[in-house]
């Protein structure tokens, strides 16, 4: 009757135990899948508050159609582009003309010091443009640009291993340097 | 009363018929001392019903550890599957709040044509190229002016 009786007690504290565990490793899982999905990146959030908000232009270009647009023949293809492309991912632009050094005080705190870095800052004729980089080890992961005047507010955000020298050298390889494309992106749409 | 038999209870020597005597004679005197005795021969005549087996049992009850109260396996059961609805929940939540969160974050593609996705891009690239430049070639100046200014102040 006791050894029964002490068997009992021993099953049931193995039982105890395994919940105990089981209990502590869905604790655990839980915390990290909320900090996990707490780590959202800012630029996304900041990306979908103004995607749908009409005084902005947005474009979108998606991995998938990076994919494609690697695999497709593209006619006047320049092989620096085409360098670059490969590697991308992501092509992300916000663009507006209302409002524009509130929406540049806000992208600036939205975005989380610890994540990105900042490469470049700028002042030219009362326009800010800031270039920051996203890293992990010596690739650079994103590379955002963020232009900030009394005319424009932008947010452009590259996705992909960034090459950021040949990135520069882009501008003279295809023998334009497209600073009116803003305007021209509005015009489009 | 009897100085020498009154020393000898004081020193722990009298035997008990001895010590019978003194309370028998004590109880009668008012002297001094007979108040301690009066004392003594009262508290003998109350008893007490403990035995020194109930103190001995009693002692052992209490030096060994009270037996773990069993809980009722059905409670153990109600419990365990309650933590699992907890936690159950606990994920429906978490899995509808980041499900929630993500949605917005698919964006649609601005483009369906590869051609114009690559326009797009090269155009944004050389964007970016150019002010990439252009902010560089300033800092450049910029720190060759910081340079100038270092040299006045030297």
């Amino acid at each position: 009757m006791l050894r029964c009786l002490n068997k009992i007690n021993s099953f049931t504290f193995i039982q105890t135990n395994i919940m105990k565990s089981l209990f502590l490793s869905l604790l655990t899982l839980l915390i990290t899948s909320v900090s996990v999905s707490a780590q959202e990146d800012a630029i996304t959030k900041y990306f979908s508050k103004y995607i749908d908000d009409t005084t902005f232009t947005s474009v979108y270009i998606s991995p998938k159609m990076f994919n494609m647009v690697s695999k497709v023949e593209i006619k006047d293809m320049d092989p620096e582009v085409q360098q670059v492309i490969a590697s991308m991912k992501g092509l992300r632009i916000l663009h507006t003309e209302k409002n524009t050094l509130k929406y540049y005080q806000e992208a600036l705190k939205a975005i989380n010091t610890n994540e990105y870095e900042v490469l470049l800052t700028a002042r030219d004729k009362g326009e800010n443009v800031r270039f920051m980089v996203k890293e992990s080890g010596d690739i650079v992961q994103e590379l955002l640009m963020i232009v900030g005047g009394d005319k424009d507010f932008a947010l452009m955000s590259f996705i992909g291993n960034i090459d950021l020298k040949k990135i520069g050298k882009l501008a003279e390889a295809l023998n334009i340097d497209n600073l009116g494309y803003l305007k021209d992106l509005d015009q489009k749409k | 009363m009897d100085q020498q038999l009154l020393d000898k209870y004081w020193n722990g020597e009298t035997s008990l018929l001895e010590e019978q005597d003194i309370l028998n004679e004590m109880a009668k005197s008012s002297g001094r001392d007979s108040l301690y005795f009066k004392m003594i021969a009262e508290a003998r005549k109350q008893k007490s019903s403990l035995k020194i087996e109930d103190i001995k049992t009693y002692n052992i009850q209490t030096a060994t550890p009270q037996p773990r109260m069993m809980v009722l396996p059905v409670y153990r059961w109600v419990a365990s599957a309650a933590a699992v609805l907890l936690f159950a929940i606990a994920a429906l939540g978490l899995w509808n709040y980041t499900h929630q969160q993500t949605k917005p974050d698919i964006m649609a593609d601005s483009f369906d044509d590869p051609q114009k996705a690559y326009e797009e891009v090269r155009d944004a690239l050389a964007f970016v190229s150019s002010k990439l430049n252009k902010s560089q070639s300033e800092a450049l100046i910029n720190i060759k002016k910081a340079g100038t200014y270092a040299e006045m102040f030297k």
